[in-house]
């Protein structure tokens, strides 16, 4: 064998050995599909009266992965797309689903009362929580949520408004902390990538 | 003086009566085929969505209303979506050109605003689609888990 060709063949293997080293020693970091908030931030604090009476507070649910999306019940199409979208990650997490809790926040609090709302999100899981409250209390949360929304006139529709809104959905980890968000229309697959890291 | 009559032109009466008659007749309707038909489900006093596929192997048409005895009103609107912001636009009639046109989640949909009742997984129910050239068309629609 020509000592040339015995040089290359011995530097490729030692190559590929401190290749499949480095692999195995370094630690793989894995990465996120949504858009990550880097740093993470403590989510901002949600404090709503339920349909039954009680205190819905973010921070009390320490320990659970919330998905947290903003819509209304009168929205025909991406909030229901969306709200079907969580049931189906909340169903392909199998036994992981306890640790995570799905909340529709609305952007109607005119025509979403704590009921309308409840009963509305029962319909894709019953283990989903609706929430409402006043133009005054829910103002707050739009806002440090980033939340856009708008009512828009619509007199020749027996809609009477529309809301346009923001359609994102954040992710706040088990710390409280406000980690990732969803565009709309964002596989399920990368959403469920995503708190399968979270979850481990 | 006597005419007799060549035979092939008294065959002239029958065909411009025949002719007449093809005029006044009804212009045969074209027919538009609509599959995929399905609803979400919703509760009394809310809203729902229809969609469904229609297939106009024909001319273009229009559609100009939609109308059922499950809400106090159905109207046409379109979904869109800007920078991230969900929209909703009601349309006062929709353009059905030759070929399919879908009605699909995230896009055009028939809304049931005021539904007199719950709409629950497996309801049917029947939705009239009036269309400028073919008429009114009744669909049946099944309501489909979300």
């Amino acid at each position: 064998m020509n000592k040339n060709m015995l040089r290359v063949g011995i530097g490729l293997m030692v190559l590929i050995g401190l290749a499949t080293g480095m692999a195995v020693l370094i630690p793989q970091t894995e990465a996120f599909r949504g858009t990550l908030y880097d740093p993470a931030q403590k989510a901002p604090e949600i404090e709503l009266i339920r349909n039954d009476g009680s205190v819905y507070r973010l921070s009390d649910q320490r320990g659970n992965v919330i998905l947290l999306f903003f819509g209304y019940t009168s929205c025909p199409d991406v909030c229901p797309i969306t709200l079907s979208e969580l049931k189906k990650v909340n169903e392909e997490l199998g036994g992981e689903n306890g640790q995570v809790q799905v909340v529709f926040l609305t952007v109607d609090p005119d025509r979403d009362t704590p009921e309308v709302i409840q009963k509305y999100v029962s319909i894709f899981n019953p283990a989903f929580i609706g929430l409402s409250g006043t133009l005054q209390e829910l103002e707050p949360v739009w806002k440090e949520y980033g939340v856009y929304r708008e009512i828009e006139q619509a007199s020749s529709s027996a809609l009477g408004y529309a809301v346009t809104h923001t359609a994102r959905v954040y992710v706040i980890d088990q710390e409280g902390n406000l980690r990732l968000s969803y565009s709309y229309g964002t596989p399920t697959d990368d959403i469920l990538h995503d708190l399968k890291i979270l979850l481990k | 003086m006597r005419y007799t009559l060549n035979k092939k032109w008294m065959v002239i009466p029958f065909v411009i009566v025949a002719v007449i008659l093809s005029a006044c007749a009804p212009t045969s309707v074209q027919r538009l085929q609509a599959t995929d038909v399905w609803a979400r489900p919703g509760l009394a006093g809310g809203n729902s969505a229809v969609f469904f596929i229609i297939e106009n192997p024909g001319k273009e048409d229009v559609l100009l209303s939609a109308s059922s005895m499950v809400a106090d009103a159905v109207e046409m609107h379109r979904t869109s979506m800007q920078a991230g912001v969900a929209k909703m636009d009601q349309q006062m009639s929709v353009l059905i050109p030759k070929g399919k046109t879908e009605f699909k989640p995230g896009d055009l949909h028939v809304m049931l605003i005021g539904l007199k009742k719950d709409l629950a997984v497996g309801d049917t129910f029947d939705v009239t689609l009036d269309f400028e050239k073919a008429g009114e068309q009744t669909i049946t629609v099944t309501t489909l888990a979300p």
